[in-house]
């Protein structure tokens, strides 16, 4: 034979393993019914439990000891490889931890190696985790952190750490399992990256570890050490709490740079401070990562103990002591100390569930429903369930009276009532409608006795008929006789009845008139109808969209591509919507243009403009409500409803929707977000107060610098610059303010916004301005690092100098004028500052930082510094002295000083403030935080009592000093890069999305507490009600029966 | 691996003995033939499918082998190897991994059919390097050659199993040979090549997509 022909025979040879074993066993017993037991060692081998790169698990049955194990048998590796996983398996066996699964034994069998392990009935972390509250999702991964943790501290490298790859016992208790790939942490980290490709790649070139969750060393083909593992721990618990892996594409070359992009924040309610610690553990560079485990796990629990500060604990037990008889009925605490119990038919219904949790139990998730609702949107005052089926459209008559449509069974139906009794009885025969007469348009009349309720059927109308008994209508009731058969509608004033007829004419007729009914001039093709304050949309087939009022004539608005399948005229009469080609547009009737067109896709025909006309309300195409500020343009999602929502509609000064269960659900609007002082077209890049404080300066990216007043008065415009104004100034006694630009000029204006000079010359653009404390000069920096001098009447600048050296990012990101005009500060990007004596002579060399250089002049004359590293300096007016150093644990993005000067606010990368005496050098910081996003602008209040912090992602947050509680002001979209307070005390803020905003909260400790009691008082259903509670305690539960 | 002494009564019998009395209702015989022939029918497949679909087509193969009729014209071993050949270009038909095309079995090889197999860990470089050879060159010639090596069998054998002309086993052998000896030496004679062959770059660059685009 020759050497192939042996080698050809000898690869013949059968793998003997228990792998193999157990498939021929299974096989028999598949086709025989039974098949001969399997034993590895003295464990009788049962099912496959799964089976991995590295080998296979077993269920299997100790038969000396008699009890259940798992047996995870390797595959071979070679002898070396088998005798470092020998060594590497019993350095586990030697481990003890509750969150790790116990090692027993670990034996060789033939040339195999196993590992036997405590058998843990139960499920893995992937299939626990789904549709848990974040909290509870958290816990567990806190509990997995820290027997990863352990796994690190006996010196070994987990290096496929997965959700399923955690297990979740019966008993709760959670614990790492699989240690196919652990390694020693030091086999791993000496010497250079292994490519060894039975490192990398099995030889049936599966990747070891798990790609999904891989950190992007790992993916290079680089070692996994404990940083790694810290990457994979944070990647699992990403998904976890979004759903969705933070980085997701189709190749790993996309996948590698969308890590090093950095993972998109984690969705609500998770807190800033889980999510910012979640995002350090999936940094790209190792380096960037927590430094251990540890260190992350504390991160985790500190963040997650900072949910909604604003609401001090002792309003917090306040509420959960109000939940408590919510809980009377809930099943005894389970041995899973993460899950709170549920009947089972909740556990069907995740949503279901997610919201009997959110609402009833006394525990976070409630709280942190509630703490959502009462910060963030619109809060749910009252649930009723009135009806059976869809309620597809509601009115509330008056205080406690309300009217609503809805489905019951393929039967449409009215019911009347009022809040109390629960519920009213149907509405009378007259206004029912059958399938012989269908049509049942109900109009009201706003602010009106007279007439309240016409119902239509077979073309005659009545003025309330029947529903006189339940609310006695001022006047007399008058029968109408026959209208034309079509669309009816009452004119908002209540005098006419216009019919839409099938020949796309209107027809009007006055009620009480005996003329009979009239075309209305100037309209064809009529097709939709809508009626609000004194006017009457009409949409017609060629895509025109008129208005009309009584005694004018239509008048035409827009003319569409299509025509508007529905119309919608707000009550005050300023606003009208059309759903046009799936889209919605809004136009301001009363200053015109062009419409709003709002993003999303909404169902047509359910809408609702309060009468204010500062709210719209919109139902998606997928089902949810959602409520739109219209000055502000903030839209905030209606989180209450089970299910679908069916009908939205302000009435009666209320906001109320129907849900698809016959849910109805009443919101308060109080207090929900700040308004719209004015807007840039793009984004806002600067702002500043002037010295009284009562205007606000802001430069735009789209070339305008605006002045807005705060008290009152309309904001003036200065046009002018040719390319983005970066940046703005106001001169001390405010006489002046100065804007630079990208177009190479600064410029310098009155108060009032007239031109007083333009200053040419800059290199790139102007940027640093400031004027001198006697408003004679105006200082300014360039891109490639020059200061110049001008006088601020105007005319010819001098150079001073500039921030030296061909090779260093030299642009100026500040300069400043020392308070006695003595010394003008610059810092550049290179992080070298200098101080140039204003009396001539070469410039002052201060201490450099890292990069990114910024100053700033306290109100006492002395200076500070900061840059790309951890430092504030605090140096002496003159820079020649340093008298204090900050110390960061990170870099400082921010820096803001109180007026008076005792304060200090500083802010490092990740999202913390700190806040400094300055008075006390030797009292500690105190840490604020943590904020999604650098919070990189900071403003204190006059008083110093309140500290606004803006983001770079658009967080606003509101701190109190007092108690170190804070708001969050949700409405900016994009990054903030301004707040400041008005005169009045009023928080401001200015931002990317172009927004100038002011946010009115006066709300005091016990106004919070009010809005929250209510936020979490729901009624529960009547099945829930027999489920739950005994007669006895559904009568103290403050619902009506 | 054996299993003796679990069904002495079948002791003494012979495959053709077993498979007669399993197909009279005796289950006992049927276990002790599934015993003595599954190595068989393993070594026959694992080379060619994926491990999921290995057992099942051996499944499928014992199955078949209760109900059919045993002619006696070859061997049991060859009678039921036929059918496992008859399943495996099934599958490899019904997968549309390629029309019901002889000519394809006969040009493809299991490489480019898409089969991967899972439990290879195990192998020792030097079968590793085999078994790829094998893979690389036509299903047809990679059949006759792990039958004659691995089975035994004689060319009339594997003809009987393949259902071909016995000069056409020859002509697989032999062309099959050299095919896999030109593969052997262009895998082995640069270590690049069969890394390159085991790592698959491309490969593990799909599999990393298909990790990410499953759940776990």
């Amino acid at each position: 034979m020759s050497d192939l022909d042996e080698r050809l025979a000898a690869a013949g040879r059968l793998e003997d393993s228990l792998d193999e074993r157990q498939r021929q066993a299974r096989i028999q017993a598949r086709l025989f019914g039974e098949a001969p037991p399997v034993y590895i060692d003295r464990y009788r081998v049962g099912d496959r439990l799964g089976a991995g790169a590295m080998g296979t698990v077993f269920a299997a049955h100790d038969e000396r000891l008699d009890r259940a194990v798992a047996v995870k048998v390797l595959r071979e590796r070679g002898d070396s490889a088998a005798a470092r996983m020998l060594r590497e398996a019993r350095a586990l066996a030697r481990l003890s931890h509750p969150h790790v699964v116990t090692v027993h034994e670990v034996g060789q069998d033939g040339d195999r190696t196993f590992i036997v392990m405590e058998f843990v009935p139960g499920t893995t972390l992937a299939e626990w985790q789904r549709g848990r509250p974040w909290r509870a999702v958290l816990e567990a991964y806190l509990a997995a952190g820290r027997g990863l943790a352990a796994v690190h501290a006996a010196g070994l490298v987990h290096r496929d750490f997965k959700p399923s790859n955690v297990l979740v016992g019966e008993d709760g208790r959670v614990r790492v399992a699989d240690f196919g790939l652990v390694r020693a942490a030091d086999a791993v980290e000496a010497g250079p990256a292994p490519v060894d490709p039975g490192q990398r790649l099995t030889a049936s070139g599966a990747l070891v570890g798990t790609p999904a969750y891989m950190a992007p060393e790992q993916l290079r083909g680089q070692s996994a050490d404990k940083i790694s593992d810290l990457f994979a721990f944070s990647a699992s618990l990403y998904e976890a709490l979004a759903g969705v892996r933070p980085f997701v594409a189709p190749e790993v070359e996309a996948v590698l740079a969308r890590m090093e992009a950095g993972p998109p924040p984690l969705p609500r309610p998770v807190p800033a401070g889980v999510a910012d610690a979640i995002a350090r553990g999936l940094a790209h560079d190792p380096a960037r990562r927590w430094a251990s485990l540890e260190a992350l796990l504390a991160a985790l629990e500190h963040g997650a103990r900072r949910r909604a500060p604003w609401l001090v604990p002792a309003l917090a037990r306040g509420v959960i002591a109000g939940l408590a008889a919510w809980s009377l009925r809930t099943a005894p605490t389970p041995a899973t100390p993460t899950a709170p119990a549920l009947p089972a038919a909740l556990r069907q219904r995740p949503d279901l569930a997610a919201r009997v949790l959110a609402l009833r139990a006394p525990a976070d998730a409630a709280w942190r429903q509630a703490a959502l609702e009462v910060l963030g949107g619109p809060v749910t005052e009252q649930v009723l369930r009135p009806a059976r089926g869809p309620v597809s459209d509601l009115q509330w008559l008056g205080p406690d009276d309300w009217l609503l449509r809805f489905m019951d069974g393929t039967a449409e139906r009215w019911t009347a009532g009022a809040s109390s009794p629960w519920p009213g009885p149907t509405l009378a025969a007259a206004c029912r409608p059958t399938p012989e007469a269908p049509a049942l348009p109900a109009s009201f009349v706003p602010g009106s006795q007279a007439g309240a309720l016409a119902c239509a059927a077979e073309g005659l109308v009545d003025l309330g008929p029947t529903a006189a008994t339940l609310y006695p209508f001022a006047g007399p009731l008058r029968p109408l006789g026959a209208l034309p058969a079509g669309g009816h509608l009452l004119t908002p004033d209540g005098r006419d009845i216009l019919t839409r007829v099938d020949s796309g004419e209107v027809l009007r007729q006055t009620i009480g008139s005996a003329e009979p009914p009239a075309p209305l001039a100037g309209l064809a093709g009529v097709q939709r109808m809508a009626a609000g304050g004194a006017v009457v949309a009409f949409a017609q087939a060629d895509g025109h969209i008129l208005t009309w009022q009584a005694g004018g004539r239509p008048r035409r608005v827009a003319r569409m591509d299509h025509p508007a399948g529905g119309l919608l005229v707000s009550p005050s009469g300023q606003w009208l919507l059309a759903w046009v080609d799936g889209f919605v547009r809004v136009w301001d009737l009363e200053v015109g243009g062009e419409p709003m067109q709002l993003p999303g896709s909404w169902r047509l025909g359910v809408g609702s403009f309060d009468a204010s006309g500062r709210w719209l309300v919109l139902v998606s195409a997928d089902s949810k409500a959602t409520l739109w500020n219209l000055q502000t343009e903030v839209a905030h999602p209606l989180v209450g409803h089970s299910g679908i929502v069916a009908s939205a509609r302000f009435s009666g000064g209320r906001l109320v929707t129907g849900g698809g269960d016959g849910e109805v659900r009443l919101w308060t609007l109080e207090g929900l977000d700040g308004e719209l002082v004015g807007r840039h077209r793009r984004a806002i890049w600067a702002a500043t107060l002037d010295p009284a404080g009562d205007h606000l300066a802001t430069a735009g990216m789209d070339g305008v610098a605006w002045i807005w007043p705060l008290r009152g008065g309309a904001p003036v415009a200065l046009i002018g610059h040719e390319k983005p104004v970066f940046s703005v100034h106001y001169s001390r006694n405010g006489a002046r303010l100065a804007t630079g630009s990208g177009d190479e000029t600064a410029r310098v204006w009155t108060s009032a916004g007239a031109p007083v000079a333009t200053l040419p010359g800059h290199e790139g653009w102007a940027y640093g301005l400031d004027f001198s404390p006697d408003g004679r000069w105006l200082a300014t920096g360039s891109r490639t690092g020059v200061i110049r001098l001008w006088p601020a009447a105007g005319g010819a600048g001098r150079i001073l100098g500039d921030h030296g050296g061909p090779d260093r990012p030299r642009r100026v990101h500040t300069v400043a004028f020392s308070p006695d005009g003595a010394w003008l500060a610059s810092a550049a990007k290179s992080g070298e500052v200098r101080l140039w004596p204003m009396a001539g002579g070469p410039p002052r060399l201060l201490p450099p930082h890292a990069g990114n250089g910024h100053l700033l002049y306290l109100p006492d004359g002395t200076l500070l510094t900061l840059g790309a590293d951890a430092d504030v300096r605090q140096l002496t007016t003159d820079g020649g002295r340093v008298l204090r150093t900050l110390h960061h644990p990170a870099a400082v993005g921010g820096v803001a000083a109180s007026a008076d000067g005792r304060w200090l606010a500083t802010s490092v990368q990740g999202g913390d403030v700190f806040v400094w005496s300055l008075a006390d050098a030797a009292a500690p910081p105190r840490r604020l935080g943590p904020h999604a996003g650098h919070a990189e602008f900071l403003a204190f209040d006059a008083p110093a009592a309140r500290l606004l912090v803006g983001t770079s992602t658009g967080d606003l947050r509101l701190w109190r000093l007092d108690d170190g509680t804070s708001r969050p002001l949700p409405g900016h979209f994009g990054g903030v890069r301004f707040v400041g307070f008005d005169p009045a005390g009023v928080p401001l803020s200015a931002g990317n999305d172009g927004a100038v905003r002011r946010w009115p909260v006066d709300e005091d400790e016990a106004t919070l507490r009010a809005r929250l009691a209510r936020a979490t008082r729901v009624c529960p259903t009547a099945d829930e009600r027999a489920a739950w509670f005994t007669p006895a305690e559904a009568a103290q539960l403050g619902c009506a029966p | 691996m054996t299993w003796t002494g679990l069904f002495p009564h079948t002791q003494a019998m012979s495959d053709e003995d077993l498979l007669r009395r399993w197909q009279a209702g005796d289950r006992a015989a049927g276990q002790a033939f599934f015993q003595a022939l599954y190595p068989v029918v393993v070594r026959f497949l694992r080379n060619k499918v994926a491990d999921d679909v290995r057992d099942d087509l051996v499944q499928q193969t014992f199955m078949a082998a209760a109900q059919a009729d045993f002619g006696g014209r070859s061997s049991v071993r060859t009678w039921l190897l036929g059918i496992a050949w008859r399943h495996l270009a099934s599958h490899f038909r019904s997968a549309g991994r390629l029309q019901a095309r002889e000519v394809e079995l006969g040009t493809l090889s299991v490489a480019e059919l898409g089969r991967g197999p899972e439990s290879q860990a195990a192998w020792r470089q030097e079968e590793r390097l085999l078994l790829e050879g094998l893979r690389s060159i036509p299903v047809h010639a990679q059949v006759a050659l792990e039958l004659h090596y691995w089975e035994g069998m004689t060319a009339a054998e594997i003809a009987a199993v393949t259902d071909t002309p016995v000069g056409t086993i020859k002509t697989r052998l032999r062309d099959g040979r050299l095919a896999l000896e030109r593969a052997l030496s262009r895998l082995a004679a640069s270590p690049d090549a069969l890394q390159s062959t085991l790592d698959d770059l491309q490969g593990w660059a799909r599999r990393v997509r298909e990790a990410w685009a499953t759940p776990g």
